[in-house]
C-alpha cells in the first residue's frame, strides 16, 4: 500500500489524464533489485551496470512482476507528449513496458510525437534523464522493423554522435541500440550506414589503448560490425570497403574481441575474389598469421568465440591460398618454423574436434592444399596418409565407405 | 579412421576453389554452429542500488558532492552520478559562451565557426571551411547551409539537428523561431549577443587567432581615452570596449 501511495500523488494531481498503470513503480523497483542481487552474485565478472534482457524475458526471470498493459503505455505516451517532457519515472516505466512484450512497443509507436519526446530527453541537459531516455530507446529497439526504422531516422544521428561521448554508459547504450537496429533489417540499417557508422565502429573496435576497463567498447563495437557485415554487406559503399582494407591490420590477434575480426573481414572483403587477389603482401601475411594464431592457440570447439576463431581461420586461409597460391610456401614455413608443427598436424587437430560441419570445411582446406602440392610440386610425402579423419565426425550421407559397404552387400 | 581412398572419395563431394561468404557450405555450418544474435534490452541496476542506499546516505550529509563548475549548483550523493553529470554537461564546454556540446568534434566546430575571427577572415577570402558534423566524413563546405543540406541528404540527419551550429544572422533567427513554433521542441540556436558581436567584429580587421579575448592581464587604457591623443586608435578601442560591454551583458 505504501508503494502505491508513493507513486500516486503525481498521478492523482492530474486527474483528467489517463492513469498510467496499476502497478506501483516501487514494486517494480523492488523486484528488479532482488533479481539484480542474485544476478550480480552469479556473474561477478560483469563490468557493466546494466542488466540485459530479451523481449519478454524479464517476465520469466522476475515472476512476480505484473504486466504493464498497452493501455498504460498509451497513457504514458500521451502524457509525455502533452507535457513535451518525460520524467525519469515515466521513462523507467516505459522501459519496463517495452521489455515485456511487443504489443507495448507498438502501442507506444502508435502515438505520434511520443518518440520525439524521448529524443528530446536524450539530447537534453539533464544527464540522468538522458540515460533513462537512452535506456528507453534501447528497449524500444526490441520492436519490429517499422519501430526500428523510426528510431534510426529520428535518433540515429544522435546515437552516432554520442559514440564519441566521454560518458561510458551512454556510449554503451548507444552501441546496444545500434546493434538492435542493425539486427532488425536492411531498411533501418541503411539509415545508420549512411552516417559513417562503419569507420567509427572500426576505430572503437581496434582501439587497444584503453585506460579504464569501463571505456572498453571493443566487444560491443565488434558485435555491431559483425551484424553489419552479416546483414548488410550490400549496403556498404566502396569507401567502406576501402577503409576496412586499409585498416584491416590494426587489430591485434591476442586482444579483446579478436574472435570477431576474421568474421568481419571475411564477410566484408571476401565477397569479391579480386579484392583478395590484389591484397598487398603485408596484408596477406597479416591474415595468414592471424589465422595461424587462431588455429594453433584454440584447443576446443565448444564456445562461440572458439568456433568463430577456427571456422573463419579455415575460410580465410582457404580462400587466400586459392587466389594467392604463392603464399603457400610462407604458410609451410610459418607452420614449421614458428609453430614447430606441420600442415598435416594442423589439419588433424581440426578433424579431432569431431564436428561434422567443421570437418567438411577442413576437407575443403585439405583439397586446396592438395591442389597446391600438385601444382607446385612441394611433394610433402603422403599427405593423405598422415590425415586422421574419424568416421563418426562425417555426415552419414557423405560417407563413401557406407556406400561402398552397401554396394558390396548388393553384389 | 578413414583410409586414403575414403578420404579421396570424400574430397570429391567437397566444392573446389574460392568460396564466397554466402556459399552453401559456409551457410550450412553457420546455421548449425554459430548462434544468431538476439536483440537485448537494458535496465540500469545502478539506479536501483542508489535508491536502496538512500536512507543511509541521508544520515551522512557529509558525503554530498558539489559540482565545482562555476554557476552549477548541482549536488550529488555519489561519485557515479557526479561523473555522469560532469561528463554530460561540462566535459566539452565553450569557455566563451558556456555552451555545452556532446563531443570534442562539435566543440571544435563551435569554437572555430562562432568564436574564431581568423576562421571568419578566411571565410571572407572564399575558403571552404565548414566541416561536416560527422567526424569521419571529410567533406568541407563553403557555408553552413550547404553543410546542413549535405548532412540531411547524405547522412540522413534530421532537419532540426540539435547540435548544429546556427550562423547568427537575422534570417536564421527568424527561421529558428518558426522552427520552435512548428515542432514544439526546444531547438538550440545560437542567438546570443556574443556571436552577433563577433560577426560585427569581422568588419573591423581585428585578428585574435582563436581567442576573442586575450587570456592575459590587461591594463585598461582608460587615461589614454580621456586624453585627446591618437583619435583613430581611441575610437577603435572605444568601439571594442563597447562591444565587450555588450558581451558581458
Amino acid at each position: 500500500m505504501d508503494a502505491a501511495q508513493s507513486t500516486s500523488p503525481e498521478l492523482s494531481s492530474n486527474s483528467p489524464e489517463p492513469k498510467p498503470s496499476t502497478v506501483p513503480t516501487q514494486l517494480l523497483r523492488e523486484k528488479i533489485r532482488e533479481y539484480t542481487k542474485k544476478h550480480r552474485e552469479a556473474i561477478r565478472a560483469e563490468v557493466s551496470d546494466s542488466l540485459r534482457f530479451q523481449l519478454g524475458e524479464i517476465k520469466e526471470r522476475i515472476q512476480e512482476l505484473d504486466n504493464v498493459t498497452e493501455k498504460d503505455v498509451a497513457g504514458l505516451a500521451a502524457r509525455i507528449k502533452r507535457r513535451k517532457h518525460a520524467t525519469i519515472e515515466d521513462m523507467y516505466r516505459l522501459s519496463h513496458a517495452f521489455l515485456q512484450n511487443v504489443a507495448n512497443i507498438q502501442a507506444f509507436n502508435k502515438i505520434p510525437g511520443s518518440m520525439q519526446v524521448l529524443i528530446k530527453e536524450l539530447t537534453g541537459n539533464d544527464s540522468e534523464r538522458q540515460m533513462s531516455a537512452a535506456e528507453c530507446l534501447c528497449n524500444l529497439s526490441l520492436g519490429e522493423g517499422p519501430v526500428c526504422e523510426k528510431i534510426a531516422s529520428a535518433a540515429g544521428s544522435y546515437l552516432v554522435t554520442y559514440l564519441h561521448s566521454t560518458e561510458s554508459q551512454l556510449v554503451r547504450l548507444c552501441l546496444w541500440i545500434i546493434a538492435n537496429i542493425l539486427a532488425t533489417g536492411q531498411k533501418c540499417a541503411s539509415v545508420l550506414m549512411k552516417m559513417q557508422l562503419l569507420p567509427q565502429l572500426w576505430k572503437m573496435y581496434c582501439d587497444d589503448e584503453i585506460a579504464d576497463p569501463l571505456l572498453d567498447y571493443r566487444e560491443d563495437a565488434a558485435i555491431c560490425l559483425q551484424l553489419m557485415s552479416l546483414n548488410a554487406p550490400n549496403l556498404m559503399t566502396q569507401e567502406d570497403r576501402n577503409f576496412v582494407l586499409q585498416q584491416m591490420a590494426d587489430k591485434n590477434p591476442t586482444c579483446v574481441a579478436a574472435e570477431y575480426h576474421l568474421f568481419i573481414v571475411f564477410h566484408i572483403l571476401f565477397t569479391e575474389p579480386h579484392i583478395i587477389s590484389t591484397l598487398y603482401p603485408p596484408d596477406a601475411l597479416y591474415l595468414l598469421n592471424f589465422s595461424l594464431i587462431n588455429l594453433n592457440n584454440t584447443n576446443n570447439f565448444l564456445t562461440q568465440p572458439q568456433r568463430l576463431k577456427i571456422l573463419y581461420s579455415i575460410r580465410v586461409l582457404g580462400n587466400l591460398l586459392v587466389v594467392q597460391p604463392l603464399i603457400y610456401s610462407t604458410l609451410l614455413l610459418q607452420v614449421s618454423c614458428v609453430w614447430k608443427s606441420s600442415i598435416t598436424a594442423l589439419l588433424n587437430k581440426l578433424f579431432a574436434f569431431h564436428n561434422e560441419h567443421l570437418s567438411q570445411e577442413a576437407l575443403w582446406l585439405l583439397k586446396i592444399i592438395l591442389h597446391l602440392e600438385e601444382e607446385n610440386a612441394f611433394m610433402q610425402p603422403n599427405i593423405l596418409e598422415s590425415i586422421h579423419i574419424f568416421e563418426e565426425c562425417m555426415p552419414f550421407d557423405d560417407k563413401p565407405i557406407e556406400e561402398e559397404a552397401a554396394a558390396a552387400m548388393a553384389v | 579412421m578413414l583410409k586414403v581412398r575414403d578420404i579421396e572419395n570424400l574430397l570429391q563431394n567437397i566444392p573446389n576453389g574460392y568460396l564466397k561468404p554466402d556459399d552453401n557450405l559456409f551457410a550450412k555450418t553457420n546455421a548449425a554452429i554459430i548462434l544468431p544474435y538476439k536483440k537485448l534490452g537494458a535496465i540500469n541496476s545502478v539506479d536501483i542500488d542508489k535508491k536502496l542506499d538512500e536512507p543511509d546516505k541521508n544520515q551522512q550529509n557529509s558525503s554530498e558532492i558539489f559540482c565545482n563548475v562555476f554557476n552549477c549548483k548541482m549536488v550529488f550523493d555519489n561519485t557515479a552520478s557526479y561523473t555522469l553529470h560532469y561528463n554530460s554537461m561540462h566535459r566539452f564546454i565553450c569557455q566563451e559562451c558556456k555552451k555545452s556540446l556532446p563531443t570534442e568534434h562539435l566543440l571544435d566546430l563551435h569554437l572555430s565557426e562562432i568564436h574564431d575571427s581568423y576562421f571568419k577572415a578566411r571565410l571572407d577570402r572564399g575558403e571552404k571551411l565548414y566541416k561536416c558534423y560527422v567526424e569521419e566524413c571529410k567533406e568541407i563546405f563553403a557555408n553552413a547551409i550547404e553543410r546542413k543540406k549535405h548532412c540531411i541528404e547524405e547522412h540522413k540527419f534530421p532537419a532540426n539537428f540539435r547540435f548544429g551550429q546556427v550562423v547568427p544572422t537575422k534570417h536564421n533567427k527568424e527561421e529558428s523561431k518558426n522552427n520552435c513554433g512548428s515542432t514544439g521542441m526546444e531547438l538550440e540556436t545560437h542567438t546570443d549577443t556574443e556571436s552577433v558581436a563577433t560577426t560585427n567584429e569581422t568588419s573591423i580587421k581585428n585578428f585574435s587567432f582563436g581567442h576573442q579575448r586575450e587570456k592575459t592581464f590587461q591594463l585598461k587604457p582608460e587615461p589614454k581615452t580621456k586624453s585627446g591623443q591618437g583619435k583613430g586608435l581611441e575610437s577603435f578601442s572605444l568601439l571594442k570596449d563597447a562591444l565587450d560591454m555588450d558581451v558581458s551583458k
